[in-house]
């Protein structure tokens, strides 16, 4: 057996103990869930351009953003484009984020242009004006959102939140192994070598600058589809998933779980929103504080993130238990 | 007395340097000699702490591995790294005042200009505006401002007109006349190394694999004929 | 006239947050996403001073020195672990700016708060009137920008804290302990900060999330500035500040900011090593 397959086991388990999770959790908690599990798709598509590809976007709630109020505009006819269909509503919203990071990719990567922490820095800015012109914007509703964005047809009974749970759960387990399957293809090595050595990658007549664009939009695209998705199963779209906000929490998430394994940004976001719900109240203002250290002291002491070690090591037992 | 013993260094888990060892007597001047990427660059970083190295370093039986480039500095060592590393856009006074950093005062001593004149008219003009040969002497006017008891220097022949290189070469042996400074000259320029020091060690593959006096070092000598590859056509 | 007063102030306090900023990721690459949380605490320094009973200019110098304690504090515990490392900065720095804000929140609580200015006399200057506080705030900004300023080109510190920055394997062979310049323009840099919250506090409304408001322009003024440079981090406090303030005539100041962000990108963009290029050989 080769080294991706335990990796890919212990992805298929996570899902699969996700799967069960409906049928303790009651209504509530699963509603919650599938917004979870869909942040946990953003965290993803973090983890991949970040972690796996070297590029990080401080401001990538402007993919998911785009996502959501593409989605919410066009099914509530506010963007005359004639479509009604949520389906092709949804396409035409991952679309949108793919086309927003292909145009911010060609006009931030071409002919050398920016990376590392002023690439952090300038996507950052990209999303505050984004915040900024949707809250201005009144077509999209300016500082109140879209409300009543109307779901996806998913089974009959609009308040059984378990279609939309499952629904997230299979876009996610999607995106896994797409991503999964990219990173072990040719694509993933010239990726990792676009992270750790681009002048060599160069040097062998690779254009950096194509695969930088393109794992730009991918990530964009991913993180779209999150958004439309988040949107529609939340039926609201606010300019707060569009800004300064998300995207902090996007790359704390991703952060504490650990950028380069992509299953622990997603636990990471899961885990992270789950601890919110339950901890806020208690610890009320503490909670974020606590946060904010548990931030400053993972990075300084565990920088490969607090999940993707354990995880990585587990995988690594695994697989000798397997082979002995 | 510099002693380096067994001295291992590179870049980022590729080894450069695997066996280096080598004794400079106080008071001479040692050459080191090696074809290009042979890791005589990197011998000099490593004893200023530049790049990790294992082994051991022992200057005035005070062991420096380990130590921080500032505190190397600080213990007396100096270097004139390869290309250099003047600051271009200091003066040539700003130049010479950060050659104090490593043992404080304010003032750059007046005998630094009786030892290098030639400066003394330069003091305001931006280094980056000098010749390559004034660029040369002022690196070393740098080095020489704290009074160093080790002078480290890397191919400070490199780029420049043999007029200047036979000023360097009358230089080094004054510079440590008095019997209190030792210099590694570290150079490719076999005249230089000839005129200037009192024996050489040959660098090759990252190992010091032979030494001979300077006085055996013509152009057709066998020492130079087999580390050097020169001489032979 | 009365505009390009207000103009200058905005430039010269953001002067004040962008040096601090520009220097410690000229030395060590750490960008210190806390740096508008360090403004932030020198307003709230003077608010709980002045609520102590400490007269208003007090307050101002205790806020600074208190700011310098806290940067002191954050180089040991923090930045210094994180040097060479700007992506890991940002985090870290992120961690410790959302740790700063929640304490703020616990101990004043979330609202906003004002702080009274030590004088509202105006004064009349070329025929205008103006708040004699603000020209105050002026003239203390521009003093210690001018000091921080000679301090880098004309001492022995900003000597070896410019070639550090230059060439710092150089700069440490030399004898210069680049640790410890760093250590030291960090808690310069925070002192500056807090200086800056503290003689903006009675001009705004104190809140807990203030230092954001500051935090992206002074980073789109370090990096329009080249980054290297106290000159350079000025002008480009000077063209993000005044291109602000002059788009904010004409449009909404939401909008004109978000101007203001898109004008700073393409400069970014087109002039990667900023308007006053050197890597910091240059005051
Ligand atoms: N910063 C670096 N990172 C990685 N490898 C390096 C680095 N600097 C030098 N090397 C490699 O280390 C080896 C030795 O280099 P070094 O500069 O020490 O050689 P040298 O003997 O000084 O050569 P030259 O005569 O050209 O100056 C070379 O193969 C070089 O490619
Ligand atoms: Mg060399």
């Amino acid at each position: 057996m080769n080294g991706r397959e335990v990796p890919r086991l212990l992805a298929l388990a996570v899902f699969a103990v996700l799967a069960f999770l409906p049928g303790v959790a009651g209504d509530y908690w699963t509603g919650q869930l599938s917004r979870y599990v869909l942040y946990g798709i953003f965290a993803m598509s973090l983890a991949f351009l970040w972690g796996r590809a070297g590029m990080l976007s401080f401001g990538h709630a402007a993919f998911f953003g785009i996502g959501g109020y593409v989605m919410a505009a066009v099914l509530l006819g506010r963007l005359d484009v004639g479509i009604s269909d949520p389906w092709v509503a949804l396409a035409l919203a991952v679309a949108a984020a793919a086309a927003f990071g292909l145009l911010l990719g060609l006009f931030l990567f071409w002919g050398g242009g920016i990376s590392g922490p002023y690439l952090a820095l300038v996507t950052l800015a990209v999303a505050v004006i984004l915040e900024q012109g949707v809250r201005g914007w009144y077509t999209l509703g300016a500082d109140n959102g879209l409300t009543s964005v109307p779901p996806l047809p998913l089974g009959n009974d609009p308040w059984n939140p378990r279609p939309a749970f499952y629904a997230a759960l299979i876009a996610a387990a999607a995106v896994y192994f797409l991503f999964d399957a990219l990173l072990a293809s040719r694509f993933g090595a010239v990726l990792t070598a676009l992270r750790t050595n681009p002048e060599r990658l160069r040097y062998f007549g690779y254009s950096v600058v194509a695969y930088r664009i393109a794992a730009f939009v991918l990530g964009g695209a991913v993180a779209g589809l999150a958004g439309a998705l988040f949107v529609s199963t939340d039926s609201f779209a606010s300019p707060s998933l569009i800004g300064f906000a998300l995207s902090a929490e996007v790359v704390i998430w991703v952060a504490l779980g650990g950028r380069s394994v992509l299953l622990a940004a997603f636990l990471a976001a899961i885990g992270v929103r789950l601890a919110e719900a339950y901890l806020s109240e208690a610890l009320g203002p503490w909670w974020l504080l606590a946060l904010g250290a548990l931030l400053m002291v993972s990075v300084v002491a565990f920088p490969q993130g607090l999940l993707a070690t354990p995880l990585l090591r587990l995988g690594r037992s695994l697989g000798r238990v397997r082979r002995g | 007395m510099l002693e380096i013993r067994n001295l291992r260094a590179g870049y980022g888990g590729s080894a450069v340097l695997h066996d280096v060892s080598l004794r400079v007597p106080t008071g001479t001047v040692a050459a080191l000699l090696g074809r290009n990427g042979m890791g005589k660059s990197t011998l000099c970083k490593a004893l200023m702490g530049l790049v990790p190295a294992h082994g051991s370093v022992r200057f005035n039986n005070e062991e420096l591995l380990g130590l921080s480039p500032h505190a190397i500095a600080r213990r007396g060592i100096a270097y004139v790294p390869q290309g250099r590393g003047i600051f271009p856009n200091f003066t040539v006074l700003q130049n010479l005042q950060l050659g104090l950093a490593s043992r404080g005062g304010r003032g750059v001593p007046q005998h630094v200009f009786g030892m290098f004149p030639q400066l003394e008219p330069l003091r305001g003009r931006a280094a980056g505006t000098l010749s390559g040969g004034e660029q040369q002497i002022l690196a070393l006017a740098r080095a020489m401002v704290a009074a160093p008891q080790l002078l480290i220097l890397d191919e400070p022949s490199e780029g420049l007109a043999p007029l200047i290189v036979s000023e360097l070469a009358a230089l080094l042996p004054r510079l440590v006349s008095d019997g209190h400074m030792t210099v590694l000259l570290v150079e490719q320029n076999l005249e230089l190394v000839q005129r200037a020091a009192s024996f050489a060690a040959f660098l090759e593959k990252g190992a010091v694999v032979g030494a001979a006096a300077a006085s055996d070092l013509g152009p057709r000598s066998a020492a130079v004929h087999r580390y050097l590859g020169l001489g032979a056509g | 006239m009365e505009f390009a007063l207000d103009v200058l102030s905005y430039v010269l306090v953001l002067g004040l947050v962008a040096v601090g900023l520009a220097v410690i990721f000229a030395l060590l690459r750490v960008l210190n996403l806390a740096h508008g949380e360090f403004l932030m605490l020198g307003a709230y320094s003077v608010l709980f001073a002045t609520q102590s009973g400490i007269p208003f200019w007090a307050a101002v110098v205790v806020a600074t020195v208190a700011l310098a304690a806290l940067g002191a504090i954050v180089e040991m515990l923090l930045i210094r672990r994180l040097a060479g490392r700007p992506l890991d900065s940002i985090l870290g720095t992120w961690g410790l700016a959302i740790l700063l804000r929640q304490a703020v929140v616990l101990h004043f609580g979330p609202a906003s708060q004002n702080v009274d200015a030590p004088t509202s006399a105006d004064v009349v200057i070329a025929g205008i009137v103006y708040p004699q506080y603000r020209l105050t705030v002026m003239a203390i900004a521009a003093a210690v920008l001018l000091g921080t300023v000679v301090l880098f080109v004309g001492t022995r510190f900003g000597l070896h804290a410019r070639a550090a920055i230059a060439r710092p394997d150089i700069a440490a062979a030399l004898g210069v302990d680049v640790r410890k310049v760093a250590a030291r323009s960090f808690v310069l840099g925070a002192a500056l900060a807090g200086l800056a919250g503290a003689l903006i506090s009675p001009l705004i409304s104190v809140d807990p999330n203030l230092g954001l408001g500051y935090l992206v322009p002074a980073f789109l003024a370090m990096l329009v500035g080249g980054g290297a440079s106290v000159f350079g981090v000025i002008a480009g406090a000077g063209v993000v500040g005044g291109a602000d303030s002059v788009l904010s005539l004409y449009l909404s100041s939401v909008w004109a900011q978000s101007a203001v962000f898109v004008l700073a990108i393409m400069l970014i963009r087109l002039r990667p090593s900023g308007l006053v290029r050197g890597r910091g050989e240059r005051p």
